[in-house]
């Protein structure tokens, strides 16, 4: 065992905040083509793209990476992992070599975005199919139709990859921006996460020709995979919330005198920050620890990452909203980082697999333990 | 960072688990009826080489590391050996012999380890007092030196083992006006004159654990019995009570795993409205709960161990965290635990009533959560 970062998983996250900065800035949007391109060009200068598509890599160190960004914004970690990270796990890990060519390339030299479409309004992924529909429409084709919500990125994005139910199971469909009958919503108004969109599509009769087409797969790996993907991402931006609320509020709680002392002197706020600090340490190693399992073949694997998304992400729901609480009126302010973050939290313990549904998966991986 | 263990850790804790799911956990149930401390179980952790893994072979150890040590701790709590016999094991291994192992002159090493090690003697540690508990400094015990002894007089309390230990490190005041600075640390022998022990408490948790008060009325010990030098007493103690915040709380989480593996039993076989309770989600929602707490935990307690096996003798940050955390953040799924076995969690047989009591001490013993706050919010 080590429990130290070592230089190596400190690198990547060195060269990401030479890229994309370190300090906290709140309010900072990429809900924009202008504003998001610079951040995707700025990333795809970092060595994270080329290791992200890789089969194996030190998980610790791009979880490292993807926590500086949501240090300085986990708006700018949300964008970029919907527009870029997660899309080119999915094309490198089941695309084509002919669609990772055309499609995963732009993605990983930050000249393009794209959004991975599954969500809609009335289904999870764990206990109901698609009803976005794919039918086979002659020899080399299908037609797409259905609605899919909550899309990350869906705004902005270039490119589009979209799970429809076929008869042979789950599939994913590429569509361009300008595919005829793809209507893209405008950006939908979120609690949190203002600085990067969210969208919806309508898929009207879409026409897919079959070399844009992953799968069909007869099981629902590319699925699982995808929740894997985006849950370390959603873990990940926990970490960086709560470090960034929790050094904000360090900071005021040392500078703002009450009864001519800082703050921090007294029990009420010190022993809250105390406590916000275990809990960040506590979450930050189960973190680590549930990356690092991703490479290795425990049973444990699954349950791990689960117990992770859970308390990583509720960590920093409390953490947020106990900050809040000791920055007081300067907290509840708005274009406060803190406020922000307050925002932002809640949507880590609904995004992925919810909380409710972690819970259960973990009781039963548990179940099937002893 | 890497969370690797090596093949050898891994086999030495699965066989110290089925060692104790064999000779020692039968056990637990009938010595926490009777609040009676199972002093053979306590010998035959001493005949496994438990009581002394990481003190050298030359003084009856095994020369484990300190995170091997530790997961000896979290195997046995695993194993659903009971609490108590496990706190004295802590209050022995950890907070007597380790510090006679760090401090004590070669005489006193080859005088009390080998022997402590094997659980031929067995140790205790007197530090709180009735009115100085955290607070170190106010300690009121006092060690004279006249000639070649010091005479001790005053009084400890909450000592684990207090009425059991042969010998006894006491830390006294050998300079009233010094404050901290003016602590030194003893070893006092059972039946030295002057030296007694009261009544074990009577406690809700760790029933097989004494605990008790110690008393020194003209107490004669020889010079030879100070450890360390005069006035170091504090920085001792505080090296002490990071053994509390790290390998003393390992069992608490190897009771999480236990009482995982007796919830998901109990719910398999449990069948209510005809079906399983286990395929109940408010059930499973207690399991993932005490899933998610056990493996939270277990990264920080074993941390700390791996700080100390980096050659840090004190990690004051990393200690507190993970005292803090198994502290405050247990006791909501052992009630879990409880809860899962309906009725049956509030009756002894079925084990969780009294990991629910024997947990309850952990935001308390060893500093409590507010002490662990204070310490914390200090250093930030």
């Amino acid at each position: 065992m080590n429990y130290a970062i070592t230089e190596a998983q400190q690198a990547l996250r060195q060269e990401m905040e030479n890229a994309l900065g370190a300090s906290p800035a709140p309010g900072l949007s990429i809900s924009s083509r202008e504003k998001l391109l610079p951040s995707l060009k700025a990333l795809a200068e970092t060595s994270y793209a080329k290791t992200i598509v890789k089969e194996k890599y030190d998980r610790i160190s791009v979880m490292l990476a993807q926590k500086s960004m949501a240090v300085k914004s986990p708006s700018l970690a949300l964008g970029l992992m919907a527009g870029m990270t997660i899309p080119s796990r999915l094309l490198a890990a089941y695309a084509s070599e002919e669609l990772k060519k055309k499609y995963l390339s732009p993605l990983l030299e930050g000249c393009a975005s794209a959004a991975v479409a599954v969500s809609e309004a009335g289904m999870n992924i764990e206990n109901g199919s698609l009803t976005t529909s794919a039918t086979v429409a002659g020899e080399d084709a299908w037609t797409l139709q259905g609605t899919k919500n909550y899309v990350w990125n869906a705004p902005l994005a270039d490119f589009f990859l979209v799970a429809a139910e076929t008869e042979q199971g789950p599939a994913w469909f590429l569509l361009e921006r300008d595919t005829a009958g793809l209507e893209i919503g405008s950006a939908d108004e979120t609690l949190g996460f203002q600085g990067c969109a969210m969208g919806s599509l309508t898929i009207n009769n879409c026409q897919v020709d079959n070399d844009l087409v992953i799968g069909p797969c007869s099981n629902r790996n590319s699925l699982t995979a995808l929740r894997k993907w985006q849950n370390e991402a959603l873990i990940s931006i926990a970490l960086g919330l709560i470090e960034r609320c929790y050094i904000t509020a360090l900071s005021y709680a040392k500078q703002h005198k009450s009864g001519g002392r800082p703050i921090i002197s007294y029990q009420e706020i010190g022993f809250k920050l105390a406590e916000i600090m275990t809990l960040d340490q506590t979450a930050q190693l189960l973190a680590m620890k549930a990356s690092w399992a991703q490479e290795t073949n425990s049973r444990d694997t699954d349950a791990l990452l689960g117990c992770a998304k859970v308390f990583c992400c509720e960590a920093a729901e409390k953490t947020a909203s106990e900050c809040l609480q000791i920055m007081g009126g300067a907290g509840y302010v708005k274009d406060n980082l803190v406020a922000e973050s307050f925002q932002d939290a809640k949507y880590l313990t609904i995004a992925g697999v919810s909380s409710e549904i972690s819970r259960m998966m973990i009781a039963d991986a548990v179940l099937e333990m002893y | 960072m890497d969370f690797s263990i090596t093949e050898e850790q891994r086999v030495f804790m699965k066989q110290v688990v089925r060692f104790a799911e064999k000779e020692i956990a039968p056990r637990s149930e009938e010595f926490d009826l009777r609040a009676e401390f199972d002093v053979a179980s306590f010998r035959k952790l001493g005949d496994y080489g438990i009581l002394g893994l990481h003190f050298p072979e030359e003084l009856g150890g095994s020369g484990a590391d300190i995170l091997t040590t530790v997961m000896a701790g979290y195997a046995l709590g695993k194993a659903g050996v009971d609490g108590g016999l496990l706190l004295s094991y802590g209050a022995h291994t950890f907070l007597c012999a380790d510090t006679i192992y760090v401090h004590g002159t070669t005489r006193q090493k080859q005088k009390y380890l080998p022997k402590l090690a094997s659980g031929e003697l067995i140790g205790c540690m007197g530090l709180t007092e009735p009115s100085a508990g955290s607070d170190v400094a106010s300690l009121k015990t006092k060690a004279e030196k006249k000639g070649n002894h010091y005479i001790l007089n005053g009084s400890k309390t909450f000592i684990t083992n207090s009425s059991v230990a042969d010998v006894a490190l006491i830390y006294a005041k050998t300079d009233k006006d010094k404050g901290r600075d003016g602590i030194s640390c003893f070893i006092v022998e059972k039946g030295t004159p002057g030296f007694s022990a009261g009544k074990p408490f009577n406690k809700l948790g760790m029933r097989t654990s004494y605990t008790g008060e110690l008393f020194f009325d003209d107490c004669v010990i020889p010079a030879e019995n100070l450890v360390g030098r005069e006035g170091a007493g504090f920085s001792m103690a505080l090296q002490t009570v990071e053994w509390d915040r790290s390998a003393l709380l390992a069992p608490l989480v190897g009771f999480m795993e236990f009482a995982i593996k007796k919830s998901v039993q109990y719910a398999k076989q449990r069948k209510q409205f005809g079906r399983p309770i286990a395929e109940f989600q408010a059930i499973k929602h207690k399991l993932a709960e005490m899933k998610i707490f056990k493996e939270a935990a277990e990264n920080v307690v074993f941390r700390t161990a791996w700080c100390k096996d980096q050659g840090k003798s004190v990690n004051f940050m990393e200690a507190a965290v993970a005292k803090l955390f198994v502290g405050d953040w247990s006791l909501s799924p052992t009630n879990d635990a409880v809860m899962l076995h309906g009725g049956y969690g509030y009756c002894h047989e079925y084990q969780m009533e009294r990991i629910f009591r024997d947990v309850r001490v952990a935001p308390i013993g060893g500093g409590t959560s507010d002490i662990q706050k204070h310490v914390i919010s200090r250093m930030l």
